[in-house]
């Protein structure tokens, strides 16, 4: 065995490792407080006009792949503020969306500055 | 280098063997030149055990030691023995080592004021001993590269990790946003400082692992070079002189 052909697989064993990285696949999310009415629904916000949830959200990585590890910047970014408002909470992991007015209204999920998902908001009237 | 040493080795051999002929030819001659003989032979193998000393420590006074007492053999010899076609045959090869000595001496020498430059900086060509210093050189440089590599990793770069992973922890379990952020940024540092030094150190430990080998095969290289067998005949002699330098 040559020492290019060494080499050669060094560089594919390395890659192979650099492949390995955690792949964003969907956003894990669960309601923590907020209006009775709102709610997370099969990956769907759930909030009432004029009403307030609060949830907790964190990137899943694609199965088969390294997990996040907590250290990739994620960010929830309101497209729509007229219909809902999406701000950071003072608790861990936990976001606030407001109900401004009905409608439906999308969240951009951001991974390190870069988009990688669309979440759906729906105001509902009360 | 290698081919002056086996020059003065080849010339040992011719000159020590018809003098030990001579010797033992009849029991009343050797009993009649005994002494003298002895004499020679131990001049001779005192001026041998010189050029094998200059041959490991490069001291050149070794050498003028071994042309003085090679001078001295064949002058004694020539009083012993005469101007006889038998007895110039046994001298010629010492006449020749003597030569060999000198012009090593010559080469050995400072340069001469009237020496031009280029003359004087002209490098000669690499030698074994030269191949086999430069191969020490690489194995204690790459094994000083390849300790430092293997220092920055284990020593630097792995608590760094485990530091950053027990922040990472610390963050899991931090209940309000700015603890949480807090320990994130911190584990951030030490992943930053983590991987540079795995980085470095890996660069270094595969230099140092380059630099090694190269030595290695530096080494085994100059060795291979050190041992010389060489055939060796002459009037009534037959054999062989092996060389072997450590």
């Amino acid at each position: 065995m040559s020492i290019r052909t060494l080499f050669g697989a060094a560089l594919l064993l390395s890659m192979g490792a650099c492949d390995e990285s955690a792949r964003y696949d969907h956003v894990n999310m669960f309601k923590v407080a907020g209006d009775v009415e709102g709610d997370v629904e099969r990956g769907m916000l759930l909030v009432p006009h004029g009403g307030v949830l609060m949830f907790e959200a964190k990137p899943v990585a694609e199965p088969g792949r390294r997990g996040f590890d907590g250290l990739e910047r994620f960010e929830l970014v309101g497209t729509q503020p007229d219909v809902v408002g999406v701000r950071r909470s003072i608790r861990s992991d936990a976001w606030v969306v407001n109900g401004v007015r009905p409608g439906s209204a999308s969240i951009v999920v951001e991974l390190d500055g870069e988009p990688v998902d669309t979440l759906t908001v729906e105001v509902t009237a009360r | 280098m290698t081919r002056s040493i086996l020059s003065l080795f080849v010339a040992v051999g011719l000159a020590t063997t018809p003098v030990m002929t001579r010797a033992a030819q009849t029991p009343a001659e050797a009993a009649a030149v005994d002494p003298r003989v002895h004499r020679l032979q131990t001049m001779y193998a005192d001026a041998q055990a010189k050029v094998a000393h200059y041959e490991q420590s490069r001291d050149a006074q070794e050498l003028y030691d071994a042309r003085t007492l090679l001078m001295t053999w064949l002058e004694e010899h020539r009083i012993t023995y005469g101007d006889s076609p038998a007895a110039l045959d046994v001298r010629a090869p010492v006449y020749e080592q003597v030569r060999s000595i000198e012009a090593r001496l010559a080469a050995a020498a400072p340069p001469s004021p009237t020496t031009p430059p280029a003359a004087a900086v002209a490098s000669p060509p690499e030698s074994d001993d030269d191949t086999d210093a430069a191969g020490r050189g690489l194995i204690g440089g790459g094994a000083a590269m390849l300790a430092m590599g293997a220092a920055g990793v284990l020593g630097v770069g792995m608590p760094f990790w485990a530091l950053r992973s027990q922040s990472i922890d610390e963050a899991d379990r931090a209940q309000f946003r700015v603890d949480q952020e807090e320990h994130l940024d911190r584990a951030r540092r030490r992943e930053t400082t983590a991987v540079t030094m795995f980085a470095m150190g890996g660069v270094l430990a595969a230099g140092g692992v380059l630099m090694l080998a190269g030595g290695v095969v530096m080494r085994a290289r100059a060795r291979r070079h050190r041992m010389a067998v060489t055939p060796q005949l002459g009037p009534g002699f037959a054999g062989a002189s092996a060389t072997v330098r450590f």
